[in-house]
This record gives C-alpha cells, sequence and structure tokens, in this order.
C-alpha cells in the first residue's frame, strides 16, 4: 500500500462513520469505491474493526512492572540465602516471589517464598504470621505442600516448602471441563487435606485453584496453609479497623474474590466450612468450566455471591450426574448450616460418589439434607440487600485495599445494549416486567407466577404506550432463575426500570410482593406486598397485576417519565464515554480530571442533548481549578457554560441541579443560590451521595457546622467506599475546628484509597492544628508525591513552615510558587496563605485581593478557615469579604 | 528548590521550534534517564507490582528538567519523547522476553497464571510495534497519535498539542489508527492489499 492509497481509505474511512451503520454506510462505500474490489474491502475491513474496547485502551503498565521484576530476578538468582542457592523464579503474586532453590544441607529442591518487606516491618503482624504458619508447618499429610521452614535471614523473610512439580489447577481448568472421575478424585484429596488441617485448627481460608497443585500423577496439593491469613484473606475484618494502614502489597497482583464464601465476603468470623465453601466453588468450576459467580465488577460478583443462586450444573454440563451436582451445589449453599457441616462428612459423600463411578449403580449419600438440593434463592429486599452489599464492599476492601486502581475492572467499559434502540422514541422510557419468582419450593405455583407475568406486562403496556415501553414476554422469559445482576439485564433488555417480583404461598394464602428498581444503580423506588387465598388467586391475578402496574405509574408519571428519558442518552457510544467521564472524575487528581473533561465533552458532541453528561462536564470544568490549579477565568465559563446547557437539556434532575450549586458555590459565590440547588438535587435523588457532600461543604463555609456535618454523613452513608467522601468530611470537621475527627476522617480516607492525595493534605493541614508538625510534613510529602504538584500542597508547607518560624524556607516556598507561576496559573491564594503564615498581613491581603480579580476559587475558604482567623478583625479583609458577597458568613 | 531550566529544558524549546536535530539530543538522554529510573524503581517497587509509565515519564521529566510542578507545553512535549523512549524500551524488553522463550534460554519456570497474562501482553506489544512500524510509512501523524496516547498517556489535547493539530483531528486519527492495529492484530497477513 501507499501512503497515497492510505490517504484515499482513510477519507472514504472517516465519512462513512459519519453515516449509520448498516445499509446507508455499505451503499455509501459501495457507491463511493466506484468498482474498486480492494479499496471497498480495506474500508469495510476497517470499519469492522474500530468499536469496542482494546488494549490499546490499558497502558503496557504490565509489561513495565514485569520488566523491573525481571531484572530483578537477575540480581536474586545465584544468590545463597543460608543454605538455600536460590535457581531461578518459579512465580510472583500478591505475597511475595516464590523461587526454586537448592537446599544444600539436606541435598533437596525446595521453593522459597520471599516475603515483601512491608509484612515483615509490623512486628505484631510478624509474630502472628509466624505461629500461623508453624501450626500449619506441623501438617503432614500427602495432599498438603510441606512448609519446612520459616526464618529470616538478612533482614528477610522466607518460607522454604516442598517443591511441587506439576501444574496448578486453574491451567488445567483452561483446557476444558474435567470428567467426574477427576473431579472427585481431586476433590477427595482436597478434601483429606482440609480433614486433617481443620482438626488441627488450621483453616486454609483461601482454597482456589492456583493453590492447588496436580502432580504428573494426579496427585493433588494443597499450597500455602497458614500462608493465607498472612495476606489479609483471612483476617477478620471490622469497620472501625479503616484506620489501620494498609501492611499488605500496594499494587500486588491480587486474587480473585470468586471463591470466597458469603461470610468471608462480609468481613464475618470465618470457621472450617469457610473451606468447604471455597472449594465447592473450584468443583464447580471443574464441573462447568466456569466459576459458580461471574460479573464484571468485584461488586458485581460479590453481589452474587451474596444474593444469588447459581445456575443449576446440569444446565451448564449436561454429563455431570445428579449426585455429583448435588454434593457440589451443598458445598455452595450460602449458609453454612446448609453446607457439609465438615470435610470428613464431604469426605464420606465423595468416597460413595467414586463407588457409583465405578459400578454404574446410583447410591445414596449420606452427606446431603433433605430439601437441600438447588433452589431459587430468595432475593432479599433491595435496599437490605444494598446495605450488606455495602458491609460485603468494606470486607472486601479490607482485603484487598492494595488493589491498584488500575486493577480495579472499570465500571461501564462496555457501552450500552443495542437491544431495540433504533425501535425507541426518545421519549420513551423502557422498563422490563421480570419473571415473577415463585419462592416456596412448590412447582405448583409456577403457572401462577408465569400468569401473573404476563398479566403485569399486558397492564402495564396499556398505562401510557406514548411513554413507556415495556418490554415483551419473551425477551423477560429468558430471565427466569437467571444468575444475572439486575444491572446485567437491564443492560441487557436497555430498560431503565426493572420490575421483580416473588411469590410466597404458605398453607391458607398467597402473598406477592413487587418492587419497581431503576436499573442502573439498582434503587428500589416502589415495593408493596399484596396477600390472598390461594383458591381465589386466579381471579385475583388481573386485580393484582392492575394495581401494581397503577403504582409503578404513579411513580413514573408523564412528566416523570419524560424527564427520565432526557435523562439517559440514546447514543450508546455517549453513554459509554459518560460512564468513562464519571469513573475517572470520581478520582479527583489534575490528570483524572482532564481526561473525565475530554470524556464528557466527546459525550456531549455525540449528544447534544446528553443532560447528564453535560452535568459531568459542568462538575469537571468545576473540579479543574481545585484539583488541577486551572485558572478559574477560563474554567467557570465553560464550567457555567456546561451547567447551563444541561439544565437546558433537562432541568429536574439531581445531578443537573447539583451541578448547577457547584458553580454558583465555587465560582459566583452565591451560596445561597447554591444551597438551594443543592436542596433541589436531594429533593430529586436522595441517594444521590455528590449532592449531600456538597450540601455539607457549602453549609460548612457558612458556618452551619451541625447540618453540614449530618449531610457529609449521609453522602458517607451512601458511598462508604469513596475516600472522598471521607476526605471532605475531614475539611468539613477542620473548619468545625474538630481536628481529632479530621484527622480521623483523613486517616479513613486514605486507608481506603492510600492513593488519593486529598486524603493526605487533609492529615497535614489537621496534623498542623494539633502541633504534630512531623507527621503534618510527612503527610505533606505523600500529597505532594500523589498530587501531581497542585500548589494548594505547596502552600500549606509554606504556610506550616512560617508557622514554625522557618523563615527562609517558607520564603524559598513563596518564590518556587511565584516561580512555578510564570510557567503557569498558580492561584493567587497559594501565595496569600504563606505570607500569613509568615505574619505578612499587607502581603496577604495584596495577594487575597489579586485572587478576588482572578475570581480564585479558594477564597471560599476565607470565612469559615481557622488559618484565617488572625485577619477576622482586619478591616481590609472584611471589605474583601464583602466585595466577594462572603461577608454574611462566619466560622460560625 | 526550582532550577535553572537545563539541557532538556532547551532540547524541547529547540525541538518545539522545529529543530529535529535536537530530537535526536534529546531521545539518548530521555531513554537513559527512564531506563535507570526503571532500575530504581525496582529496589522500591514490590514484586508484582504495576508500574505506571507515565508515572515514570513524568517522574523523568521532573527530574531532567527540573520544574517542580508542570509546565504545559514543555511537558507534554517531553512526553511525546518518552513515549517514544518507553516504546523502545518496552518493546525491546518484550521482544527479547520472547525470543529468550522460543530459545530456551534463561527464561524463568513460570507457574504462576499473571505471567501468562504478560506473556500475551507482551506479545501483544511487539505486534503493536510492528504494526505501528508499519502504519508509520503509510501516516506518520497516526502512528504518532498512538505513540504518545498508548505508550505516554498524553490526553486527547496534549497528543493535539505536540502535533500541532486540533484535538478532533487527534480523534479521528486516533479512531483510524485503532481499527487499522485492531485489524493488525487480529487477522495477522491475511491483510486485503
Amino acid at each position: 500500500m501507499t501512503p497515497e492509497r492510505y490517504r484515499q481509505i482513510e477519507r472514504l474511512y472517516h465519512e462513512a462513520l459519519e453515516l449509520p451503520v448498516g445499509r446507508e454506510r455499505a451503499a455509501f462505500v459501495e457507491t463511493a469505491c466506484a468498482g474498486d474490489e480492494a479499496l471497498r474491502r480495506e474500508v469495510e475491513s476497517l470499519l469492522g474493526h474500530g468499536e469496542g474496547t482494546s488494549f490499546l485502551d490499558t497502558p503496557p503498565d504490565a509489561v513495565a512492572a514485569e520488566m523491573v521484576t525481571a531484572q530483578r530476578v537477575r540480581t536474586v538468582a545465584g544468590r545463597k540465602l543460608r543454605q538455600y542457592q536460590i535457581r531461578s523464579l518459579l512465580s510472583v503474586g500478591g505475597m511475595g516471589e516464590i523461587y526454586l532453590a537448592d537446599d544444600l544441607l539436606l541435598a533437596r529442591q525446595v521453593a522459597l517464598k520471599l516475603l515483601p518487606a512491608q509484612f515483615t516491618r509490623d512486628d505484631d503482624r510478624m509474630r502472628r504470621f509466624v505461629r500461623e504458619a508453624k501450626a500449619a508447618a506441623a501438617l503432614s499429610h500427602p495432599n498438603v505442600a510441606h512448609i519446612y521452614e520459616i526464618g529470616e535471614v538478612e533482614g528477610v523473610s522466607f518460607i522454604a516448602m516442598e517443591f511441587v512439580q506439576g501444574r496448578t489447577l486453574d491451567v488445567r481448568i483452561k483446557e476444558g471441563p474435567l470428567d467426574a472421575a477427576e473431579i472427585v478424585s481431586i476433590a477427595s484429596q482436597v478434601a483429606d487435606a482440609l480433614e486433617e488441617a481443620h482438626a488441627k485448627g488450621i483453616i486454609h481460608r483461601d482454597i482456589k485453584p492456583s493453590n492447588i497443585m496436580i502432580t504428573p500423577r494426579g496427585q493433588a496439593k494443597v499450597l500455602d496453609f497458614g500462608v493465607a491469613k498472612m495476606t489479609g484473606l483471612g483476617r477478620e475484618a471490622t469497620v472501625g479497623d479503616a484506620s489501620e494502614p494498609p501492611k499488605t502489597t500496594p499494587g500486588a497482583l491480587v486474587g480473585t474474590v470468586e471463591y470466597m464464601s458469603p461470610e468471608q465476603a462480609l468481613g464475618q468470623e470465618v470457621d472450617c466450612r469457610t473451606d468447604i465453601y471455597s472449594l465447592g466453588t473450584v468443583l464447580y468450576e471443574m464441573a462447568a468450566g466456569r466459576r459458580p459467580f461471574t460479573g464484571r465488577t468485584n461488586e458485581e460478583i460479590l453481589e452474587q455471591i451474596l444474593h444469588r443462586a447459581p445456575e443449576p450444573l446440569a444446565k451448564l454440563n449436561a454429563e455431570v450426574s445428579p449426585s455429583l451436582a448435588q454434593v457440589i451445589h451443598q458445598c455452595i449453599e450460602k449458609k453454612r448450616e446448609c453446607r457439609y457441616q465438615s470435610a470428613r462428612e464431604l469426605l464420606g459423600d465423595l468416597v460413595s460418589l467414586r463407588k457409583e463411578l465405578d459400578s454404574g449403580a446410583e447410591v445414596k449419600l449420606a452427606g446431603i439434607r433433605p430439601g437441600s438440593t438447588w433452589r431459587p434463592a430468595t432475593r432479599r429486599s433491595v435496599a437490605a440487600g444494598a446495605t450488606v452489599l455495602a458491609a460485603a464492599l468494606l470486607g472486601y476492601l479490607l482485603f484487598f485495599r492494595n488493589l491498584p486502581a488500575r486493577g480495579r475492572r472499570e465500571v461501564g467499559s462496555s457501552a450500552a445494549a443495542t437491544v431495540g434502540l433504533g425501535e425507541n422514541s426518545p421519549s420513551r422510557v423502557r422498563l422490563a416486567v421480570l419473571p415473577f419468582e415463585n419462592i416456596a419450593a412448590d412447582p405448583d405455583r409456577d403457572y401462577l407466577a408465569d400468569a401473573l407475568t404476563e398479566e403485569t406486562i399486558t397492564a402495564l403496556g396499556q398505562i401510557d404506550p406514548e411513554h413507556l415501553s415495556v418490554i415483551g414476554r419473551t425477551s423477560v422469559m429468558t430471565y427466569k432463575r437467571t444468575a444475572k445482576t439486575l444491572a446485567e439485564i437491564g443492560r441487557e433488555l436497555d430498560a431503565a426500570y426493572l420490575v421483580e417480583s416473588s411469590i410466597r404461598s404458605e398453607v391458607n394464602r398467597v402473598r406477592v410482593t413487587s418492587k419497581l428498581i431503576r436499573a442502573a444503580n439498582q434503587v428500589q423506588i416502589w415495593s408493596a406486598s399484596y396477600d390472598s387465598e390461594p383458591s381465589s388467586m386466579l381471579a385475583f391475578q388481573r386485580e393484582l397485576s392492575t394495581a401494581i402496574a397503577e403504582q409503578i405509574r404513579q411513580r413514573l408519571s408523564p412528566e416523570r417519565l419524560s424527564a427520565l428519558a432526557r435523562r439517559q442518552t440514546r447514543n450508546p457510544e455517549a453513554y459509554d464515554l459518560y460512564l468513562r467521564g464519571r469513573h475517572v472524575w470520581n478520582q479527583l487528581t489534575p490528570r483524572t480530571t482532564q481526561r473525565a473533561i475530554e470524556y464528557f465533552s466527546q459525550a456531549t458532541e455525540l449528544d447534544r442533548n446528553y443532560a447528564l453528561a453535560w452535568s459531568g462536564l459542568a462538575d469537571a470544568y468545576a473540579a479543574s481549578p481545585i484539583n488541577g490549579d486551572a485558572p478559574p477565568l477560563s474554567a467557570g465559563p465553560r464550567a457555567r457554560d456546561a451547567a447551563a446547557q444541561a439544565v437546558r437539556a433537562e432541568p429536574d434532575l439531581a445531578e443537573v441541579q447539583s451541578s448547577l450549586g457547584v458553580v454558583k458555590f465555587w465560582f459566583d459565590w452565591d451560596w445561597i443560590g447554591a444551597e438551594t440547588a443543592f436542596r433541589k438535587a436531594i429533593t430529586l435523588d436522595p441517594s444521590y451521595a455528590f449532592a449531600h457532600r456538597n450540601l455539607g461543604i457549602t453549609l460548612s463555609h457558612m458556618g452551619q457546622r451541625e447540618e453540614a456535618g449530618s449531610e457529609m454523613q449521609r453522602a458517607r452513608a451512601l458511598d462508604p467506599l469513596y475516600a472522598v467522601q471521607h476526605a471532605l468530611s475531614a475539611q468539613v470537621a477542620f473548619v468545625a475546628r474538630d481536628y481529632p475527627a479530621a484527622v480521623q476522617f483523613a486517616r479513613q480516607a486514605i486507608a481506603i484509597d492510600p492513593g488519593f492525595w486529598i486524603g493526605y493534605f487533609q492529615l497535614a493541614q489537621a496534623y498542623q492544628q494539633t502541633g504534630e508538625i512531623d507527621l503534618a510534613f510527612q503527610a505533606l510529602n505523600s500529597a505532594g508525591r500523589l498530587s501531581g504538584g497542585n500548589s494548594k500542597v505547596l502552600s500549606l508547607r509554606g504556610y506550616i513552615l512560617a508557622k514554625q518560624s522557618r523563615i527562609q524556607e517558607a520564603r524559598e516556598m513563596l518564590s518556587t510558587l511565584q516561580e512555578i507561576s510564570r510557567d503557569h496559573y498558580v492561584p493567587p491564594y497559594a501565595m496569600a496563605l504563606v505570607e500569613a503564615g509568615l505574619g505578612e498581613p499587607n502581603a496577604a491581603l495584596d495577594w487575597l485581593e489579586r485572587a478576588a480579580n482572578a475570581r480564585d476559587v479558594h477564597l471560599v475558604l476565607l470565612p469559615a478557615d481557622p488559618k484565617w482567623d488572625p485577619f477576622r478583625q482586619k478591616v481590609r479583609f472584611r471589605a474583601l469579604l464583602k466585595r466577594c458577597g462572603l461577608s454574611s458568613f462566619g466560622p460560625g | 528548590m526550582a532550577q535553572p531550566p537545563g539541557e532538556v529544558s532547551q532540547l524541547l524549546v529547540a525541538w518545539n521550534k522545529g529543530d529535529g536535530a535536537a530530537l535526536n539530543r534529546l531521545m539518548p538522554l530521555v531513554y537513559e534517564e527512564l531506563r535507570r529510573m526503571a532500575r530504581r524503581h525496582m529496589g522500591r517497587q514490590q514484586p508484582g507490582g504495576t508500574l505506571q509509565t507515565t508515572a515514570l515519564i513524568n517522574e523523568a521529566y521532573v527530574r531532567l528538567v527540573g520544574q517542580p510542578a508542570k509546565k504545559w507545553q514543555n511537558r507534554s512535549h517531553f512526553f511525546a519523547v518518552g513515549a517514544q523512549a518507553m516504546r523502545h524500551i518496552l518493546v525491546d524488553y518484550a521482544r527479547s522476553r520472547q525470543s529468550a522463550k522460543r530459545g530456551g534460554g534463561v527464561r524463568p519456570v513460570s507457574l504462576h497464571q499473571a505471567m501468562f497474562a504478560t506473556d500475551e501482553r507482551a506479545a501483544e506489544l511487539v505486534a503493536v510495534d510492528e504494526a505501528l512500524t508499519e502504519l508509520a510509512t503509510l501516516h506518520s501523524r497516526q502512528s504518532r497519535v498512538v505513540e504518545y496516547r498508548f505508550f505516554g498517556g498524553l490526553t486527547v489535547e496534549e497528543t493535539a498539542e505536540v502535533l500541532q493539530v486540533s484535538p478532533e483531528t487527534v480523534m479521528r486519527d486516533w479512531r483510524m489508527a485503532k481499527a487499522w492495529l485492531h485489524r493488525a492484530l487480529g487477522q495477522g497477513e491475511q491483510d486485503d492489499t
């Protein structure tokens, strides 16, 4: 190909992209290529390769990391640790590197695990670990990889263990499902190992395929007994624990949550039955070729572990015998009382299965509890579910806080489903009535569930066809007893709302419960229960479905419906960009804020009426002077413009009102207006955490400490694992002069996200007030490293230096800031603060006046920030506040 | 704290003004610094941890240019050079890793699933590099857009700044180059031409 040819393809490619996919585009390419067949094929094949996510979306960081590790291996190989001569690297995991080594003393090969330094720095933790590992070392069992020695040499802690040749079970599973004989054999060996360990009081806590080695002769060996606790996996998490800094390896390649038991996921105390559960998931995967619970994100997986019934094995692999399926399903019962109660009990049934395989005659399984075979799990109320899920997430985070941001699977990496996109007018909201679930194990009621599903679909379909489109019966019936999450179903059906219902029949009554759920965030909008006599059920069903439909109609009034339709875009690409924008925006660093601006702008370019994307754009522009030192005189108008576009597209959205408030608060200094907007946002959607947070910040600066505190509390309750909520709660506590609380909040933020600079910044600011200056500087170092050079960190350092009478250094900081300002915008507030620290009120006020001219967003701090207390009586300061329209607010 | 702009800054300015020779003098400096820093990270970084290439380039910038904070233009230009250097470093590594694998060599026995993931990634990098080299002969700007964005982590706007084109053009180039690379990596030699 020649460059000229490529140009020709390029031109056609872009022109074709302008046209909708399908006939129109194909026809254009056809005509434009005018019989040049090779050209047409080129253009079409490029058009066919353009969409979707790809390796190009992830930076090549993994390779870079490995490159570094590999260099390290070269330095370690050949080294001698005591009697162990290191040969080569076997594997790298979250808990350290494992090397193959020669034990020169006993002339045998060993696997030598070197522990990361962080583990061993904590004496207490190390002692606990050693105690645990020593107990495990006492285990002697053919199916346990033996631990020979735990030791330390030259400051390096290591574990020497049996070197097992073979491959891990996960590698084997990737090749396809195992046959029943293999499964039963491996299961029996692992159960045997577990029985021995449990008898000695050792729980493994991390049974998963990569921890089970299979030797070439088919022997199974369980690895890492007594080690899991070290990794945090076995740690019994508590909510209050968040203040303890993470001890695990940052950025380690951590394991998977897929094998976690529900109690483990919730951070509850675990016993030997957690190992039975995890083994069950491994057996399930061996039989089905996939894990019982999967999802795009760990949150989704956890949700399933806690609430969803696994797909019956029989459905996934017809070869699996009913008795084997029964055994496996009993292992992965959600309630531990329903599982096998001991490895021994499980082993008993595995022996029977072995016999069944040998003889072909069905055997009786002694350990199976009556009625404990698979059945659809009771779906809990969504609200309660959300709380449990939040707890689970917290438990999960405490285990895996070391997970790097990049390692977390990104939210919204796939575009909205395209089902039926074309056939909908933009003003219609799509709703799906999910198949009614027959909760009681009474199959006689199944017909009733189906009939009610149909009736409700029909009744709803008649309500307001212009605005509400109800997805047809065939589409929804495929979700009967699905393992999919509501979010997934919503995406696949492109439904904004889901009606989820269940029927529970008892002796003399039938109870039907229905819920209306917003698919995007699974918020329950309405729920009700109806009781009826079983005999009158048939007559009742029309009435019932009409009642449900009517209730839903009231929740979805025409105004509301059309508002809802305007809220979301019909353009899947714009939706995808929006989700990405929200994802990066949440991180509040200069770089991610910039990325968010790009994503949101692109989304608004694709759909000019996309209110949420405009709102996101306004939020991101508003954040840029705060997090990225963007000049407010350019960011302000852009934020204001985007917010106005959002209002034009759809004023009655919480997000939009909140964006409006953000602009009023930071740029217009119209705090009363901001407060009104935030309150309106909260009325529109009480679950919108960002609006609560914004209201909290606004009230806090107005001097209304108490209400500010409770708004922040609400924000945290709604979004407990988002570090920003805690970091800004620290700000609110700081403004309220409650420095110990500020320290605590800041530490929580850091525990949740050790890479988030504002957490450290808040910590530094609070420590300065409590007089713990060393700690303040320490925190500032981290803040500086993580903030991407934010001026706030530098100026706070200058201020603290000045306050410590380190005048020379403070002055140097001042000149540094000024020097930087020659290159790019530095908020004048930064200089003002250092001058204030130096006790130069006039210089500080000069800077503040310049800040006012530049509409420096940081001036919002003046009315309430304790650092400005010495200025409150000064005439110039008061005049300045007045000029900014902020004179009626104070520290309260 | 701030240092007077050093050699690197001057070279960046010269390159920006269209002095191609400046780039040739710049590259080895940046390349060396990035390698040196990767080595230094080795002591700090825990095994298996990710190493962010953009963070490396950022750090190299701060060290070489002596600016504690970012200066938009210089920084994005530096990132462009850094992206190029990073591409060479990583692809060289990925390539040597592959040949070691083929030739037996000193490649460690890998048992861990994480290693398999990196295997794929390394193979991908080599393939991306080859496809990009080919793309450069057809449309050099498109290939540079990928280099800057993928290896250097430049944003659309920064890329536009370096290439002196509009962000829209960058997006268009990015989109088509992505399609081209997808095809090159997915279909290999079954290309139609």
